[in-house]
């Protein structure tokens, strides 16, 4: 469902995304592990068709991300890291409208429907977005995604400024949307979580994919260690 | 996407207390100067009706006077004003030559400050092609007046560059750019629509205060119809012209300061640098228009 | 700590570019407009000298004629441009520039630039005062407007105020910041106008203590902005209202308000029309400056006592001819009429600056206009005091001519002819303008505006302190 072909990004001399291969199926949860800079969020954006690759390509769902802009917006949701909606629009009206221009028509059954399923509770529905906490706003943008009928999820630190509570149930919406087949692609720090969810991890440096692996195959433990070798970082004894 | 953009645009200006404030503001506006523009007009006709009448109390001592000389009797004008004589009655009893208001004239005061509105040609001399200055204070003619046309040509364009500066710029800086930017639609097309949905409240809003406006101050706009329309007209073609600029300038692509300090360029350049390059201008041409009979 | 404050600050608008682009426009309209206005003045000042030079030949050269139709024959006074003008235009477009002197009329200055141009004059030129007056308030405002309001945004504020920072050092940090490239914008083009304007051979009496005070009065009018703007900067919380608060000012100040005055002083004190003036001026000459003592019986009882005096029974006994010597005695006569109703419009210009006046509480540019108008002698004080003056000199030249007439021309001999070299003798019309200090006194109550809003802002200043 996303796919990356030897896919490359630089800027003038700078790479910032080198040779990247990666895939995620249907039903996948593919964790994108990495330091600041090294590419996960370069990756996300090619997906998306804000920038445009140097070289290689991105395909979601068999179609190439540069030329089929507008199909492949269509079939996949994004979530940024700070997802921010409109401040004077309620979650009821932020749904609708965001499903609307993208061309699927709602009735506020619907809206409603998915706002319960995305996790939201009822008597913030008709609130304004200003009195939102990040887990809320999150809950909206996954409504969003659940209304459009995505295939494909793209995530941007999802879980960076959650509580503890948010980030479970969160993971546990995520659980949900890949039973039902959606391909799910998450950029993250959060390597515990990262090992809760995901079905795949991928350790990224310096524009490179280093590591590769299977999330129930490997402990937290064992994680962090190849998370950290992989930096070149040797942990001081304490 | 457009019924959409039409449903919460409106939503969001009147949640946002932009309608509430644009309407307040244009009725003030509008208010204030078309109460200028009038009591101008209302004082230039006031003095042309008293001149007039007293040259119709002139004409009755006149009368007497001729009444005195026919009866015989001895009476004290010079001679070469005695009113019998055709020249006489050229030279110490003329009549008035003006120039009536336009009904829009209350519009713009143009060059109507700067030159008289009635003069008393005399059989000899007074070349009225030579000078027909009025007399004012020529320290109003610098700061000009508060009509109208002033309102619309150099404040309207400002209500519409804040009100349109920032329409890609604040999703970005807000940060609901990226969310809206992974939805199939194109953004320039969004913006479009955005612009001419906003294009379309502020005329509409226009329209309106300037009717409630000329209600109030009594302006039968209905028995003038034309000029009404082709003001409103050009009014809303010069509004079209700014929301285009703002339009190019959001696609520019700069933050919410940069398109403001743009546009704000543009307003001094085509607004207050205007005769700078001497070619007639648009702006001209619309203050202009109101009023041409009165230059 | 101001230092650093105002180092950074100065970096970060440095290394701005839309700052960086703003100046250089700025920059480019002042060098535009200085020269344009240079190159009037000179063209002005050329036709002035000229018209002076052959108007004068014209009246040197009248040949042999009676002086009473040399006096109707008239010749003219012509307004002449100031160096300063250069800076400040001031009214002079829309006053006239030339005064018509003849016998029994008292003309007002005619042919003012704007009545020969069309509606696009009444909107705006590139002119040195139009850069000073509204384009460096703009340049200000786009400097400072995100002055505070940026450490908001960017967060900066909350690590500043742990680092424990002194506000008033902080603040007078950023005012130097905002207020130096404005000093040295508006320094540099003081100094170019000095140095273009002393050079500028016998046109005018350059002063460069007007300049200097010019230069002042101007830096006073940025001071004030750039109080308010960081005013504004300090109490809001964005920079979007920030800027819109600040351009709101700027157009009120400087657009809005003077044109709103200009409305509400002509409304409450009109000027008569032109037509009314001159009827009213007729009525008073038929009957009177009082209304019951029309010249006629005037010139009855003038005789009689002229008579009595010289103790003779007939005009054709008196010493000197007694029609020249009545006709400047009607001359006198209206001219005080003249003087009566001219008076009044005075009084009523008076009375309207009384609302400017008023209304400068509510803006700056307004005691800021007056004040460098009058010191560049462009204001309509300046041009009162030449009509004053050419009046004065008309009533002379009458004198001239009538007394000419009186000593040598016999009563009834109406064919008599002056000599074709009298004319010469009329000493040449000579206006100098009030000084400086004059000027100074004359407009205390704008300066003492000024100095009000000057403190005002920067007590405004003072509410700044406590974020």
């Amino acid at each position: 469902m996303i796919t990356t072909q030897n896919l490359t990004k630089k800027y003038n001399d700078q790479t910032a995304l080198d040779q990247l291969n990666l895939n995620v199926n249907k039903g996948e949860i593919y964790c994108l592990l990495g330091a600041n800079g090294a590419g996960k969020t370069t990756t996300i954006n090619l997906l998306l068709g804000f920038i445009e690759p140097t070289s290689g390509s991105a395909l979601i769902n068999d179609l190439n991300v540069s030329q089929k802009a507008k199909e492949t917006k269509k079939i996949l949701a994004y979530i940024p890291e700070n997802l921010m909606l409109y401040p004077s629009l309620t979650a009821i009206e932020n749904l609708d409208y965001f499903s609307g221009i993208a061309g699927k028509k709602l009735t506020k059954e619907n809206v409603i429907s998915f706002l319960k399923e995305a996790g939201l509770q009822e008597n913030a529905f008709e609130k304004r977005i200003t009195a939102f906490s990040k887990g809320m706003r999150q809950k909206v943008g996954i409504a969003i995604a659940l209304a459009k009928d995505a295939k494909v999820l793209l995530l941007d630190e999802p879980t960076s400024g959650l509580d503890p509570k948010a980030s479970n149930e969160f993971g546990q919406l995520l659980h949900k949307l890949s039973q039902k087949g959606v391909a799910t692609l998450m950029a993250t720090h959060d390597l515990f979580r990262a090992k809760e969810v995901a079905t795949h991890i991928g350790i990224m440096k310096d524009g490179q994919l280093k590591e590769e692996c299977i999330a129930r195959d490997i402990s937290l433990r064992d994680l962090e260690q190849t998370y950290l070798s992989t930096m070149n970082y040797k942990e001081v004894e304490l | 996407m457009f019924s959409y953009n039409f449903k919460y645009e409106l939503k969001l200006l009147l949640r946002s207390k932009w309608i509430q404030l644009l309407s307040i503001l244009l009725l003030l506006l509008f208010g204030f100067s078309t109460y200028n523009g009038k009591e101008k007009v209302a004082k230039r006709n006031a003095d042309v009706v008293a001149a007039k009448n007293k040259v119709k109390e002139n004409d009755q001592m006149m009368l007497q006077l001729l009444d005195s000389i026919e009866k015989g009797m001895p009476v004290s004008a010079s001679r070469w004003t005695i009113p019998t004589s055709p020249m006489a009655l050229g030279n110490y009893h003329p009549r008035i030559a003006a120039v009536a208001s336009q009904p829009m004239a209350f519009v713009a005061t143009g060059q109507a400050d700067l030159f008289t509105h009635y003069v008393k040609p005399k059989v000899t001399g007074d070349d009225f092609a030579l000078n027909f200055t009025e007399m004012t204070s020529p320290v109003q003619l610098l700061f000009g007046s508060f009509d109208l046309a002033f309102v619309i040509v150099y404040l309207l364009p400002l209500l519409i560059i804040a009100f349109s500066y920032n329409v890609l710029s604040s999703e970005k800086e807000n940060g609901s750019l990226r969310l809206l930017a992974s939805q199939p639609i194109g953004i320039q097309n969004w913006v479009l629509q955005k612009l001419s949905l906003r294009f379309f409240w502020l005329s509409a809003l226009v329209i309106l205060s300037l009717c409630v406006t000329f209600l109030i101050f009594g302006i039968d706009w209905f028995s003038m119809l034309k000029s009404f329309l082709l003001i409103i007209g050009l009014i809303v073609s010069y509004m079209l012209f700014w929301f285009s600029l703002a339009f190019l300038v959001n696609l520019w692509g700069g933050s919410s300061a940069k398109n403001a300090i743009s546009l704000l360029g543009l307003w001094v350049l085509f607004v207050l640098l205007s005769t700078v390059y001497a070619k007639s201008t648009k702006y001209y041409a619309i203050s202009n228009a109101f009023t041409h009979p009165t230059n | 700590m101001t230092r650093k404050t105002f180092f950074k600050e100065s970096k970060e608008l440095f290394r701005d570019g839309r700052v960086r682009v703003a100046m250089i426009i700025v920059v480019i309209l002042m060098c535009v407009s200085v020269w344009i206005s240079a190159r009037q003045y000179q063209n002005i000042n050329e036709q002035y000298k000229v018209a002076n030079t052959s108007e004068r030949a014209i009246w040197d050269n009248q040949g042999e004629k009676n002086p009473h139709s040399a006096a109707h024959y008239g010749t003219y006074a012509f307004k002449p441009k100031y160096p300063l003008s250069l800076v400040d235009q001031g009214v002079d477009k829309y006053a006239g520039t030339s005064i018509f002197l003849e016998a029994h009329k008292h003309n007002e200055a005619q042919f003012s630039a704007a009545s020969d141009q069309t509606g696009l004059a009444r909107f705006g030129d590139l002119t040195p005062d139009f850069m000073l007056l509204f384009m460096m308030p703009l340049l200000i405002i786009l400097l400072g407007y995100n002055s505070f309001t940026k450490e908001h945004e960017m967060g900066t504020l909350t690590l500043l105020k742990s680092q424990g920072i002194s506000s008033w050092k902080w603040i007078a940090g950023k005012w130097a910041a905002l207020f130096l490239p404005i000093l040295i914008l508006t320094t540099v083009l003081f100094i170019i106008a000095g140095l273009i304007l002393s050079n500028l051979r016998d046109f005018g009496v350059f002063d460069w203590n007007a300049l200097l005070w010019m230069y002042l009065v101007y830096t006073v009018y940025y001071i004030i902005f750039v109080n308010l703007i960081l005013f504004i900067s300090a109490k809001t919380k964005k920079s979007g209202i920030s800027l819109v608060v600040a351009l709101s000012l700027w157009i009120l100040s400087c657009l809005a308000i003077p044109k709103a005055a200009s409305n509400i002083a002509e409304d409450a004190y009109p000027y008569p029309t032109r037509q009314e003036f001159a009827a009213n001026v007729l009525k008073d000459k038929k009957q009177g400056l009082d209304g019951h003592n029309p010249w006629s019986k005037k010139a009855q009882r003038l005789k009689e006592n002229v008579l009595a005096e010289h103790g003779v029974d007939s005009v054709h006994k008196l010493p000197f001819n007694f029609d020249a010597y009545r006709m400047q005695k009607g001359e006198e006569h209206e001219a005080e009429i003249y003087f009566k109703h001219y008076n009044y419009l005075k009084e009523q210009f008076v009375k309207q600056s009384k609302v400017y006046k008023g209304l400068a509480a509510f803006s700056p540019y307004l005691p800021t206009r007056f004040m460098s108008m009058a010191i560049a002698h462009t204001d309509y004080a300046t041009h009162w005091n030449f009509a004053d003056a050419a009046e004065n000199y008309r009533i002379a030249t009458q004198k001239f001519l009538n007394k000419n007439f009186e000593q040598n021309a016999a009563y009834g001999d109406w064919s008599y002819r002056a000599d074709a070299n009298f004319w010469k003798q009329l000493p040449a019309f000579e206006y100098s303008p009030p000084q400086l200090g004059a000027v100074l006194s004359q407009n205390f109550s704008n300066l003492g505006v000024l100095g009000c809003w000057l403190v005002g802002s920067f007590a405004l200043l003072l509410f700044i302190k406590k974020m």
